[in-house]
Formats: structure tokens, sequence, C-alpha cells
């Protein structure tokens, strides 16, 4: 946990502008699903009105508070002297502080390895050719599966998922595909009968 | 109450149920030690094939699997120091150091049999609290049960995460997303874009596959490293002896073992404190009343004790208000309340009167599942924990094809596959820019819930239920829940600014 939050005192902006363009479209979000509800009926409007406007009201206020941590973080950035501000906005919280504070008095020991398998560390820290490589993977997929249905995508994908990220040998590719694609097919198709996405040409 | 109770306990010893537990048992176990899998993830994953299940079956599946992966997470946070569930990771600081000095067996003797023990306890504080909830439940009516669903959302956004305001935002996003579909007075359609499709809401299943497991299977696929890496010497062969011992010292440490099932159970009551502060709370409390405190983090067995029974203990605990009030705890507690839904159990009053057999049914499991699954631990250990070292990428195929499985699943379409996929980049943005996501998917699962309970409260008293006492003692409270951390936040503020003007002086 501590690693992002260092990180991102350094740099206040990365973290304050998307905090802003995240606000500014939840509150575009919000304000449209209020407008959305005014045709409707008192009974079916009355709870959508209430999240809704409340849901405005408060993404306006992260809006207005992210947009004073960017001056404040601005301002910081252009005084070298060690201000107040980083600390600030970003401090530690008391909601989460028995979390945080008691590891930290039982020692440092543990801090390495559970901060490098951290979810937010390995996010923060992937660049962006790992990022597209992974969403391409992942599109691929999901496409592959709509169009040509489970038991085609599984082995497929198994094999060359492997073999060209994980790049592993051809035979261990072939022999993990055709497990999969048994697995599966005895499982769901034989045994359970459950339908599966059947993809484009089979439905 | 005894004749539920006994009840209870004769349908869990039904064949079916039974293998159904040990069924779910075996497959929390290897999704424990699997760190790449969550609890609730998995919970999500497995809801759609309860669907035809009668209600003790479906929850001796669900709940034995649930409650064990907080046991069997423990066994990778000893062996190799990576917490195989982000409840375990207190473990780690004392339990991998053992192992380090070759008393592996003793750890892991000492955080199994903790973990079985809070469990007993948890279980047991779950049964008191029934008679105790009861009278409570019976005496709320709609009004202060809306009162009850907004507090345990402000207690989730104001415990939980750093920033109140992104907090309420999603909460509100969830309430928003619950709203989706038909509206249950009058049969308006609701945000539902013109497609049949999300007439019916959108699901939680893919949701929390997407949400949750989504964000997991990129992680894997980013750092594209094995789950564990093996530190020099932390090998399975390491001395797995001395489990006896262990045992002994959970025995020789037992107010320790209640204390820290007390704080477990506790904090799994209140809404949103969850898991991950829990167990460093009990930690902390174990270092603090220990004789030896300079011992921990270098290998204290009290450590290991306390961190493993408060886990166990918390499920239970946080069992307690989704099967007394409808409102769960965390993402764990979430999905098995629209498990209920499923089932056709309603939490509150007939969870407590006329299905009180099942509920006792749940609590049951809860103990025996726990047993087996320590005691099949130290049989299967080795060959399991091996399932540690494979490699990322080896998984990545695996996982993606059952989170596709698991969304499509839920209601067999390709649009709960996009739900999924949806849910999956909100969930990644979320890491990504540190907004909390237990609060959206809390208001996800209860946003029909309170809008039900609103409406019920506005036709039955108009807007004067706002003023019924119990309903303005919850926002009394949910009012310090959210001043008091900005109070905190402020003080604390104020308090390193003098003492950065002090040392300003001083220098």
């Amino acid at each position: 946990m501590a690693v992002p939050e260092q990180h991102e005192s350094r740099r206040p902006s990365t973290g304050a502008v998307a905090d802003v363009v995240l606000g500014l479209f939840m509150v575009a979000v919000f304000g449209w699903a209020f407008l959305e509800a005014a045709d409707w009926s008192f009974k079916a409007a009355l709870f959508p009105r209430i999240v809704t406007g409340l849901g405005f009201t408060v993404a306006l206020l992260q809006v207005v508070q992210s947009l004073l941590r960017l001056a404040r973080g601005r301002r910081a950035a252009a005084d070298p002297t060690p201000a107040t501000s980083p600390a600030g906005p970003i401090g530690p919280v008391p909601g989460a502080a028995p979390a945080e504070a008691v590891p930290q008095a039982a020692g440092t020991t543990s801090e390495d390895d559970v901060n490098e398998d951290d979810v937010e560390y390995v996010f923060q820290t992937a660049g962006a050719r790992r990022w597209t490589e992974a969403v391409a993977w992942v599109t691929a997929f999901f496409v592959l599966l709509y169009v040509a249905g489970l038991f085609v995508t599984a082995p497929l994908f198994s094999f060359l998922y492997l073999r060209f990220a994980g790049r592993r040998t051809w035979v261990f590719c072939a022999i993990y595909a055709v497990v999969v694609g048994v697995v599966l097919y005895a499982a769901f198709e034989l045994a359970l009968g459950i339908p599966v996405p059947p993809g484009l040409f089979l439905d | 109450m005894l004749s539920e109770a006994i009840s209870g306990l004769t349908q869990v010893f039904q064949p079916l149920p039974l293998a159904l537990m040990l069924l779910g048992v075996a497959i929390g176990f290897v999704v424990g030690i699997l760190p790449g899998l969550g609890g609730a993830v998995t919970l999500a994953l497995m809801l759609p094939f309860t669907f035809d299940m009668q209600p003790v079956e479906a929850f001796a599946f669900l709940l034995g699997m649930w409650v064990v992966t907080s046991t069997t997470g423990d066994i990778t946070s000893v062996l190799f120091g990576v917490p195989g569930e982000a409840t375990s990771a207190a473990t780690v600081l004392d339990g991998h150091p053992m192992t380090k000095r070759g008393e592996g067996g003793r750890a892991l003797g000492a955080v199994l049999f903790s973990s079985a023990l809070g469990a007993v306890f948890g279980a047991l504080v779950l049964a008191l609290a029934i008679p105790v909830i009861r009278p409570v439940v019976l005496a709320f009516a709609p009004p202060e049960f809306f009162a009850l669903t907004m507090l345990g959302l402000t207690f989730v956004v104001a415990l939980s995460g750093k920033h109140l305001l992104k907090g309420f935002i999603m909460a509100a996003f969830g309430l928003l997303v619950a709203l989706v579909g038909l509206d249950p007075q009058e049969g308006t359609q609701r945000y539902t874009f013109e497609q049949l499709y999300l007439w019916d809401g959108i699901g939680i299943v893919p949701l929390v596959v997407g949400l949750f497991g989504g964000a997991e299977v990129l992680q894997l696929m980013l750092s594209k490293r094995s789950i564990a890496r093996a530190e020099p010497g932390a090998t399975p062969e390491a001395s797995l002896s001395g489990v006896g011992q262990g045992i002994r010292d959970v025995l020789h440490h037992w107010p320790l073992v209640i204390r820290s099932s007390a704080i477990g159970t506790g904090v799994g009551i209140v809404p949103g404190l969850g898991g991950s502060v829990a167990q460093f709370m009990a930690y902390g409390a174990a270092q603090q009343s220990s004789k030896t405190p300079e011992m921990f983090g270098k290998g204290a067995v009290e450590g290991v004790i306390a961190s493993g029974a408060v886990n166990n203990a918390k499920d239970s605990g946080s069992l307690i208000p989704t099967i007394g009030f409808g409102i769960p705890g965390g993402a764990g507690s979430a999905v098995l309340l629209s498990a209920f839904l499923i089932v056709g159990l309603n939490p509150g009053e007939e969870m407590l009167t006329t299905s009180l057999d099942v509920t006792f049914s749940m609590i049951w499991v809860t103990v025996l599942a726990n047993f087996i699954a320590v005691a099949a631990a130290f049989f299967v250990l080795k060959p399991l924990t091996k399932l540690t070292f494979i490699s990322g990428p080896l998984l990545v195929p695996f996982l993606l094809l059952l989170l596709a499985l698991g969304a499509y699943t839920a209601s067999n379409s390709f649009a709960d596959v996009l739900v999924m996929i949806v849910a999956a980049i909100v969930g990644v943005i979320c890491i990504r820019y540190d907004w909390p996501r237990v609060p959206f998917l809390l208001a996800v699962v209860l946003g029909a819930l309170a809008e039900r309970y609103l409406f019920l409260s506005y036709s039955l008293f108009e807007w004067d239920w706002l003023t019924r006492p119990i309903v303005l003692a919850i926002a009394a409270v949910m009012v310090l829940a959210i001043v008091g951390p900005i109070v905190r936040r402020a003080r604390a503020r104020s308090r390193v600014r003098t003492a950065e003007q002090k040392s300003d002086v001083s220098a």
C-alpha cells in the first residue's frame, strides 16, 4: 500500500488529473440519469431522483475538490520548499489507519514482498507496451469467443497465448490446448449439459 | 431454538448436502491456495450452479467453499510468504519467518488449528446472536430497514475507503446500476436503452466476476511471472514436522485465540471494515499483550495464532448483519446475500423464524467445513502448495475461460459477458486511480432492497417515517460515521502542520 502513495505524492498531478476526468464523467452520468427520470411517474422516479440527485452533487464536489488539489499541486511544484500540500490531500486517513499503522510498527520485513504483489503496484508500473499487449489478448479472446464459440476459442486461445505470450514449447501448448478443450467439452456438453457461448455459426 | 439447531444439523448430514459441502470445501481449498482467485469471485462463479438446489444444499456448497478460502490462504502465507487471500497477509509476518527457521510445520499446525477454533467461536457468536437480534428485527418496520441499508452503505464508504467523496460517488453509481430495468411498482423501463436484456436489470454474477476477477486476471497478464517467487530455502519440502507442537501452542495460548476471534467477529459485524483491517487489529492486539513483543515479525507463534483465528471468526461475524438485516459487510457476503435471494430466502424476519433451521444449517456448515478443511490440509498439504508455483501466463487462458463461462452461465446470454467486461473495466479503473470498488458492489446488491423499503415506508407513513426514533438514531450514527473521519483527518493534518512548524523553528 505504501508504494503507490509515495509514488503519487511525488507526482500528484497524474492522480489528480484522473480524478478530475473521472469526476466529470460521473457528473455527466448522474446528470443524464437525473434528466432521464424526469418523464417517469412519481413512483417510478422517486428513488432514481434521490440517487442521481445526490450522486450529481457529490460528483460535482469531488470535481471541485480535485481541481483545488490540482492547483495546489501545481503551486507546490513551482515552489521548491517542502510544502504541506502533498501530504495533505493524500495523507493517512483514520479509517485505514489501523491496517497501516500496525505492520509498520511490526517491522518492515513484510513490506517488500507484499507491495510487489499488490495489484495497484502492478497496474501502476506496467508500461504502455504491456498494457497494449494484455488488452489486445483479452480483446482477441472475447471477439473469438463471440464469433467462434467456446469449444473453438478454448483450445485455440490457450495454444496461441501460451505459445506467443507465455513462450512455451509447441508440444506443451498443444497438450494444454487439447486438455482444456476436452475437459471443457466433457464437463459442459456431456456431463452438465449447461449451455456455453456457441459462436455465430452454430447458433 | 434448540430443535431448529438440531434440525439444521440433520439437514446438513443428508447425503446430498454433505457431498456438496465436500465439493465446496475442495474448491475453496484450491481457490484459497491460488492467489489469482478470491473467495468473492469464486462464490459468484459458483452461483449459477445453485439455481436448482434446495437452500440447505446451496449453502452447504457455497459456505463450505467460502469459509475454507480464508483458511487455506494462510498456508501459502506461511510456506512462501505469499498470501493466498488478501485477508491472509498478516499471517506472512510471522508465519514465513518461522518457515525460514525450519519451523514451517509448527506454524502451519498453529495457524490451521487456530483457524478452526476461530471458526467455532464465530459460529457460536452467530448462534447466540440469533435470539438477541430476533426481537430487534421483528420490531423493525420498512423505515428502519431502509435506514439500515443506508447505514450499511455509509459504513462501507466511511470505513473502507480513503476518500469519502469517491466512496459516496461509487455507492450512488452502484444504486444507479441497480435501478436499471423495469421498475417494481409500475413496470416503467428505467435506463434500459430499449434493450430487452436490460429489462431484468444487471446481474450480480457477471458484475462481481468482472469487478474483482477481471482485475486479477489482467494483473497476471501484466506482471507475467509466477504468482509466488520462491525465496531461497522456502521450498514446499521445508520441514513440515512439528505440526503437533503448533497445535499445543494454540492450546497453550487459548486466551489469545479467544481474543483474536472476538476481534474478528466484532469487526466482521460492522459492514465495511472487512478482513484486511481485522487481521492487523488482532495482530496488533496480540503483539501488545505478548510477553515477547520484540519477537513479532521475526517468527512469533502468537502472531500466527492471532492471524489464523481472526480470519475465520470474521466470516461468521459478517453473516450476522447479512442474515439478520440483509446488509452484507463485504464483497463475499454481498454475493452470499444474492444467493439467499436466488434460493428464495429473505434475510431478516424469515431467516430468524420460519427458516431458522436453514440458518442453523449454515452455522453448522461453517464449523464442519473448517474442520474438514483443516484435517485435509494436514494430509494433502505438500502437493497442493505447489499450485502457487504455477506461472502466471499458464493460468491466464484457464482463468479467462472461467470468467467468460461464469458470466455466460448466469443467464446464458452473451450480454452477460459484455456486462462482465464492462465491470472489469470499471474494476481496473477503480484500482488504477484509487476509487473504491466495494461500495459500488454493495450498492448494486442493496439497491433493489433499499428502493422497496423506501417505497413501503412512503406508502405506509408518507414522509412521517423520517421522524421515527430509531430512524433518527440510525441517521445520527450515519452522520457520526461521516463526520468522524473528516474531523480526525483535519486534526491529524493540523498536527502535522504544527510538527513541521516546530521542526522549522528548531532548524
